[in-house]
């Protein structure tokens, strides 16, 4: 337990002295907003807002939302500037708020039960909805349609993952994360975030079976 | 032995996602396994696909929206509440807790405006409690209305001889009633004039059996006789007990008479 604290200890002292080092790091930007730059700020936001609003994207399927998501993952960034502890990497916090945001809107949807047709195509059993997602049959024209087609097949299939797969998989497969950053953005071992990526791909290749 | 196989390799499949980040023994069982190659397969094809989604860019104004985001939250959050950041269930707390103060301070002024007292209320009707001997003519007693007894209850008052200080402990016992039936409060009366009942005039006439109560104590009477010449004489009547110890046949002398002058 003491050599845990100890190592702990030494690991944020040196992300401090990496503060101190390197005036470019996330975490030199973010102790400079803290104190009211708001340049260093506007570096922050150019450095992560085309990733979140990717990330963001990929989990809610809806560009506009996933805009207004980047938005509010930086204005609570910015909040919480004076409280962020410099643990972690930075990324991994804007993440994990990223993630946080999508997920909660994702269940405002199941919600407000916006999934259009999802009643039309509801199971006779009573189980889960299912989104409605035809295979089609038409032969396709050229080799450009058809990447379009998979790559659209592939994205409605990813968003009807449920959201603990999918959070994962859009972080390893889309994000390049390793699977330590992804098992601290999401607060979950490491071993569980290898079984849920392997469950979506899964999941995927049964709802792609038509494109693979 | 070979599904035992075959399922750790197709773990390592679904959890590498491609073939080129296979191990060198799984690679060798895919040369030999035709199922557990199609899985490989298929599963570097939706990796291929998954990676070929690209990446959704911000809008060009996206710092310029954040920029206005931010200056409207800080103008909203210098004109909101203190706690309106707090959530659904710690802002009905507070509500209820607001109320529930407002509505204590509301019965507490009620409580305070009223006429604690109904005897000051009606006219004149009040207890003056004194922490002195209550029958003495040095602390006059107030007796309220409705305990003070009529005539009648006067009149079928007992005897002095059959009930030792009954009439007296009777009204103890009212006040007592009283003071527990009713709220209690002083107030300073001392500029205004009140009813002093004296024990050798009303009380003598309303409670004849209290005008000398036979348990009062074992002092001597004294009676100052005047001569009509201007000199007077004390007479000390000692205490009469109408038990067994002290009676007036006892005594030597049973008039002890201390002559100030000449009889």
């Amino acid at each position: 337990m003491d050599t845990l604290t100890t190592i702990d200890m030494n690991f944020s002292a040196a992300l401090r002295r990496e503060v101190v080092a390197d005036p470019t790091s996330d975490h030199a930007l973010l102790e400079a907003t803290r104190i009211g730059d708001e340049d260093a700020f506007a570096e922050l936001v150019g450095r992560y807002r085309n990733p979140i609003t990717n990330y963001i994207y990929r989990m809610t399927n809806d560009y506009d939302g996933a805009v207004d998501l980047a938005q509010e993952t930086f204005v609570r960034v910015y909040r919480a500037a004076e409280r962020y502890q410099t643990t972690y990497a930075f990324s991994t916090y804007i993440y994990r708020i990223a993630t946080n945001l999508a997920i909660s809107e994702l269940r405002k949807r199941k919600r407000r039960k916006l999934v259009s047709l999802t009643g039309f195509f509801q199971s006779r059993d009573g189980g889960e909805p299912q989104e409605f997602n035809p295979p089609d049959l038409k032969p396709l024209a050229d080799t450009a349609l058809v990447d379009a087609e998979r790559r659209l097949a592939v994205q409605r299939a990813i968003s009807t993952l449920p959201e603990k797969y999918r959070a994962p998989l859009i972080l390893r497969d889309v994000e390049g994360k390793s699977y330590e950053d992804i098992s601290r953005i999401l607060e979950t071992s490491e071993g569980t975030i290898k079984s849920r990526i392997s469950r979506a791909r899964g999941f995927l290749r049964e709802k792609m079976t038509a494109y693979l | 032995m070979r599904n035992m196989n075959c399922r750790n390799i197709q773990r390592e499949i679904e959890e590498a996602g491609s073939a080129d980040l296979l191990s060198a023994s799984a690679i060798s069982h895919l040369e030999a396994c035709v199922a557990c190659e199609t899985l490989s397969r298929r599963q570097t094809r939706l990796q291929a696909i998954i990676s070929s989604l690209g990446t959704v860019e911000a809008p060009g104004d996206f710092d310029f929206r954040l920029r206005a985001r931010l200056a409207g939250e800080g103008r909203g959050r210098r004109r909101s509440l203190p706690f309106a950041n707090l959530s659904f269930g710690l802002r009905f707390a507070a509500v209820a807790a607001m109320l529930l103060l407002i509505g204590s301070a509301f019965l507490l002024v009620s409580f305070r405006g009223r006429p604690n007292n109904p005897a000051v209320a009606g006219g004149g009707k009040q207890i003056t409690s004194q922490p002195t001997a209550p029958d003495s003519p040095a602390n006059p007693i107030v007796v309220p209305e409705s305990v003070r007894p009529d005539k009648s209850q006067v009149a079928n008052a007992p005897k002095k001889n059959e009930l030792n200080g009954t009439p007296k402990r009777r009204l103890n016992s009212e006040l007592a009633t009283y003071r527990k039936s009713e709220r209690i409060g002083t107030r300073d009366m001392s500029s205004t004039g009140a009813r002093v009942m004296k024990r050798d005039d009303q009380l003598a006439e309303s409670y004849p059996t209290a005008a000398f109560p036979i348990n009062a104590s074992y002092q001597s009477h004294k009676v100052s006789v005047d001569n009509g010449r201007g000199t007077s004489r004390t007479i000390s009547l000692p205490s009469v007990s109408f038990g067994s110890q002290r009676t007036l046949s006892q005594t030597p002398f049973p008039l002890i008479a201390s002559a100030r002058d000449a009889w």
